[in-house]
């Protein structure tokens, strides 16, 4: 099964209020993309629905040949989801979790848990509750979760927002290697300083829609003229 | 395949897990309700006694009492197919309609267990102090409550859930009937409270010993409950992900859908503080979507009527107009108190800046309005 991410004409509305509006995006297999854009741009709601946890008013998701309305189960097994603050169970443990998550993908894989944990560096807290979790620990135990069993394609929703220079630096190298490992990543962020060292494309959104979609090429030459161009860049965007 | 081991056993593995998370959060607080209430039964029982009243008027009693416990049982339903705390965490995993359905029979099942514990006490009792003939004939009609409330109220959620989510369903409403923006969560209103009257109207029927009535609830219970199961596999997930965008855009913005006037002029007297009256108003905004008790009672109480009617004793609902009102107070109480205890589902409190004592605060004001309420529909019933 490919994994190619295609939509066409999405349309997600809450009451009247549109978060998504005619977007149309490709995301080829393999490919890391940084999505950035104000608050309430329809970052989430757009990773949402691709996730098949939202469904959209009008348009269409297809990934790889299945949609997530037709095939909500078969899409979830290969996507992994971590939104902000992470949904979790309060009163399980970080390792309870890992162990609920990795057995509901069918794959649980005791080993797998202790690398995840110790390469997002919260393997001391395997015993503790969610609710005893720090913000930034909250994040990357959700960002555990979702690297769980073999998901191909990650959605990431300001997954690395809160996290300290520690914990960030864990989160993108276990990203770096899940890209570099040929996974899908959908990064929604407003960090933009260093977003080029993982991600290959650069996607704006604003008020619902794409601004502005941009190349590894053209991202790096943007980086290259100063540590601020890419926040002015940004800025000129929205 | 609807039966395959994989789907109970993944079903069961989820429902464990949210049991637990549950339990740690409260430990045996969610029993106490059950426990007063086998209480607040004894006492009626031996109150009953002391007056000398006829056996089978006590047992209607109890009858009417258990067929309300079974029908507050099949109130939590929604809560526990669609609205539970861990609907956010679940609809992010490759969970089938058949493990939700599961999932949410499960939590049912415990609830329905506790529910039959002052049910059970209480028939024993009569028979203890009355010397009951047919306690093996009420047993099993404690058993048939048991099994008709999980099968029917499970089936009836999921039938719902699929109305919720059937394009079909929406079109429909839309062309034919030519309603604009169809009230999708209405079949989650409606068909609870039809099914809950009917287990309280079934009781009452059994205990006239209409043996019809026996078959058509096993016979319909069963034959829901096969066709929920058959279309929780294709239904469950998108109506249970339905329910939950529409919660999510709903009642994350309770200026959306605000307090009713009566509730906004308790706030008003009774709560100083914006935050505080912030948090009211999203209290009151999801008791009233989610706990539609008034809608039931009232459906239970007007089938009642009916029955009473058709049966040559209209007033029979004044007759037990004690045992009523106690069922009332009894239920909503519970549910109220129950509710204190239950962390924001919608709104993390993390998201908004409102200390956890205030949030107590609303929450008990909130409680208070709504007693002080029923204590005025009371009155008015006396």
């Amino acid at each position: 099964m490919s994994y190619t991410i295609d939509i066409r004409h999405l349309k997600i509305a809450y009451g009247r209020r549109l978060a998504v509006n005619d977007l149309s995006l490709t995301i080829s297999e393999g490919e890391s993309v940084a999505l950035i854009g104000p608050n309430g741009a329809g970052k989430s709601s757009l990773l949402a629905a691709i996730s098949g946890q939202i469904e959209p008013q009008s348009g269409s998701i297809v990934v790889g040949d299945v949609t997530p309305q037709a095939h909500p189960v078969k899409i979830k097994k290969a996507v992994g989801f971590s939104e902000q603050p992470p949904i979790l169970y309060e009163f399980l443990t970080v390792l309870e979790h890992l162990t609920l998550v990795g057995e509901i993908r069918g794959q649980h894989d005791d080993e797998q848990c202790i690398d995840l944990l110790n390469t997002l560096g919260i393997f001391d807290l395997r015993n503790r509750m969610a609710r005893e979790l720090s913000f930034g620990m909250r994040q990357r135990l959700g960002l555990a979760l979702s690297l769980i069993g073999d998901t191909k394609i990650l959605l990431l929703d300001e997954t690395l927002n809160g996290l300290d220079p520690k914990a960030f630096r864990y989160a993108r190298d276990t990203l770096g290697n899940q890209v570099r490992q040929g996974k899908t990543l959908l990064l929604s962020t407003h960090i933009l300083t260093g977003v080029e060292r993982l991600c290959q494309r650069l996607i704006v959104m604003n008020e619902g829609n794409i601004v502005a979609d941009i190349s590894e090429e053209d991202l790096s030459k943007i980086v290259e003229q100063g540590p601020y161009a890419i926040e002015d860049w940004y800025l000129e965007q929205v | 395949m609807l039966f395959e081991n994989k789907s109970l056993r993944k079903a069961w593995m989820l429902f464990a897990h949210s049991e637990l998370d549950r339990k740690r959060q409260s430990p045996k607080k969610h029993r106490i309700g059950f426990f007063v209430l086998t209480l607040i039964l004894f006492v009626e029982i031996f109150r009953r006694f002391n007056e000398g009243q006829e056996v089978t008027t006590v047992i209607q009693a109890w009858g009417m009492f258990s067929s309300l416990m079974y029908a507050l049982a099949a109130q939590r339903v929604l809560s526990c197919m669609y609205w539970y705390v861990d609907a956010g965490f679940l609809l992010k995993l490759p969970v089938s309609g058949t493990h939700l359905f599961w999932m949410g029979l499960f939590r049912l099942a415990s609830i329905v267990f506790w529910i039959t514990i002052p049910c059970l006490f209480g028939i024993i009792l009569i028979t203890f102090l009355w010397g009951n003939n047919n306690l093996i004939q009420h047993l099993g009609l404690i058993g048939l409550g048991m099994m008709s409330t999980i099968c029917r109220a499970s089936a009836v959620a999921a039938l719902a859930g699929a109305l919720v989510a059937s394009k079909t369903v929406s079109i429909y409403l839309r062309n034919v009937l030519g309603i604009s923006s169809p009230p999708y969560l209405i079949w989650l209103g409606i068909l609870p409270a039809i099914s809950m009257a009917s287990i309280v109207l079934e009781w009452m029927l059994i205990l006239d010993d209409v043996v019809m009535v026996w078959v058509l609830s096993v016979g319909g219970s069963l034959g829901l409950f096969i066709l929920a199961l058959y279309l929780s596999s294709t239904m469950m997930v998108s109506g249970a992900q339905h329910i939950a965008s529409m919660d999510r855009q709903r009642l994350a913005h309770v200026e959306l859908v605000g307090p009713s006037w009566i509730e906004c002029l308790w706030a008003k007297i009774s709560i100083y503080d914006s935050s505080e009256r912030l948090w009211f108003n999203k209290d009151a905004t999801i008791m009233r979507r989610r706990y539609q008790g008034f809608l039931w009672v009232g459906s239970g109480l007007l089938l009642l009527i009916i029955y009473g009617v058709l049966f040559g004793d209209a007033l029979m609902v004044l007759h037990e107009r004690t045992m009523i009102l106690l069922m009332l107070a009894g239920g909503w109480i519970v549910r109220l108190i129950t509710h204190i205890h239950t962390p924001p589902v919608e709104l993390s409190s993390s998201f908004v800046m409102i200390d956890a004592s205030s949030i107590v605060y609303a929450k008990r004001k909130y409680i208070i309005g709504k007693a002080v309420l029923l204590f005025l529909l009371g009155l008015m019933m006396i």
